[in-house]
C-alpha cells in the first residue's frame, strides 16, 4: 500500500478557458491576414508586370 | 516543447497568409477588373463616333482614323471579341501596369503620358489601319482575359468593335518569343494586322505568346 502525498503522482493539465483559446486563435488569424496584406502590398515588386 | 508548438502554429498562420495572397492574386484581382470593365463599357457607350477615311485598294481593305483621336492612358478605346474563347473585353489605351489592371491594353505611340519601352516611336496603328494593332493582356491575373489564347488556331475570328466600324481579323498563327522581344511592333506591314501578346507559360513571365491575325472583313 502506498501513500500519495500532495505534489506527487500524475499531473493533469489545467483546462484553458474558451476565451483564452479564442484570443489565441484571433492572434493567428491576425498574423495570417497581416502576411497576406504585406504580400499584396509587395506584389508589384514580386509579380512581373504582365503575369 | 512550448516553443516548438508556438513555432508550428506561427508557420501554419504565415502559410495561410501566403495562400490568401495567392487566392487574391488569381481571383481577387479579377474583381477590380470586372468593376473597371463595367465602367469602361459605360464610357465607351457614351463616346461619339469617330471619323475614318476608307483607304481600301485592290484586294486590301483599310481605313485611316482621324489623327485627332489620341485617347488618354487607361481610356476605353475599342472592344475585343474572340468568339471561340468567349472573350468580350473593353480594350484600354496603354500597356502599363495600371492600364492592364482594367483590361487588355492597346500599344500606344510615345506621346505625352506614355514612356518607353511601353510605347512605340512609330505611328500608332488603330483597328482597320495598315500596320499592326498590338493588344497586350494578362494571362492569369486581373480577370485573365488572355488565359486561353494558346487555343486560337489558324482561321479563328477576332473582332474589334470600334467607334469607326467593326473589323474582323483571322488568326494566321502564333509563336513564343523571349519576354524582351521588341520586334513584334517594328516590322513593316503593308496590310492591316493584329497581334495579341501575353505571358507564357501560364503563371510565368518567362516567355511571351504572340498570336497574329490579318484583317478579313470590315464594316463601317
Amino acid at each position: 500500500m502506498s501513500i500519495i502525498r500532495s505534489g506527487e503522482g500524475p499531473h493533469f493539465k489545467k483546462r484553458r478557458s474558451w476565451k483564452s483559446r479564442l484570443l489565441e486563435l484571433s492572434l493567428w488569424v491576425a498574423i495570417a491576414i497581416a502576411t497576406a496584406v504585406i504580400l499584396v502590398m509587395l506584389s508589384e515588386e514580386l509579380l512581373p508586370s504582365n503575369f | 516543447m512550448t516553443v516548438l508548438r508556438t513555432l508550428g502554429k506561427l508557420l501554419i498562420s504565415v502559410g495561410t497568409g501566403v495562400l490568401l495572397f495567392v487566392a487574391w492574386t488569381l481571383w481577387g484581382t479579377g474583381l477590380s477588373t470586372d468593376r473597371a470593365q463595367a465602367g469602361l463599357e459605360e464610357d465607351f457607350a457614351l463616346q461619339d463616333p469617330i471619323d475614318a477615311r476608307d483607304l481600301s485598294r485592290e484586294g486590301v481593305e483599310s481605313v485611316s482614323v482621324d489623327d485627332s483621336f489620341k485617347p488618354d492612358r487607361g481610356e476605353a478605346v475599342f472592344r475585343l471579341v474572340i468568339p471561340k474563347l468567349d472573350v468580350r473585353e473593353m480594350v484600354v489605351e496603354g500597356v502599363d501596369t495600371e492600364s492592364l489592371r482594367k483590361g487588355p491594353g492597346h500599344y500606344p505611340d510615345c506621346r505625352r503620358g506614355f514612356t518607353k519601352p511601353l510605347c512605340t516611336d512609330q505611328e500608332e496603328v488603330w483597328p482597320g489601319e495598315v500596320g499592326r494593332v498590338i493588344i497586350s493582356g494578362h494571362r492569369t491575373t486581373y480577370g485573365a482575359p488572355f488565359y486561353d489564347i494558346d487555343r486560337l488556331s489558324k482561321g479563328n475570328e477576332i473582332r474589334l468593335e470600334t467607334k469607326w466600324g467593326d473589323f474582323t481579323y483571322e488568326v494566321t498563327g502564333s509563336e513564343i518569343v523571349p519576354p524582351n522581344a521588341q520586334d513584334i511592333a517594328t516590322p513593316f506591314s503593308d496590310k492591316p494586322e493584329l497581334v495579341l501578346t501575353t505571358c507564357n507559360p501560364r503563371f510565368s513571365a518567362a516567355e511571351r505568346l504572340i498570336v497574329s491575325a490579318r484583317l478579313s472583313e470590315s464594316s463601317q
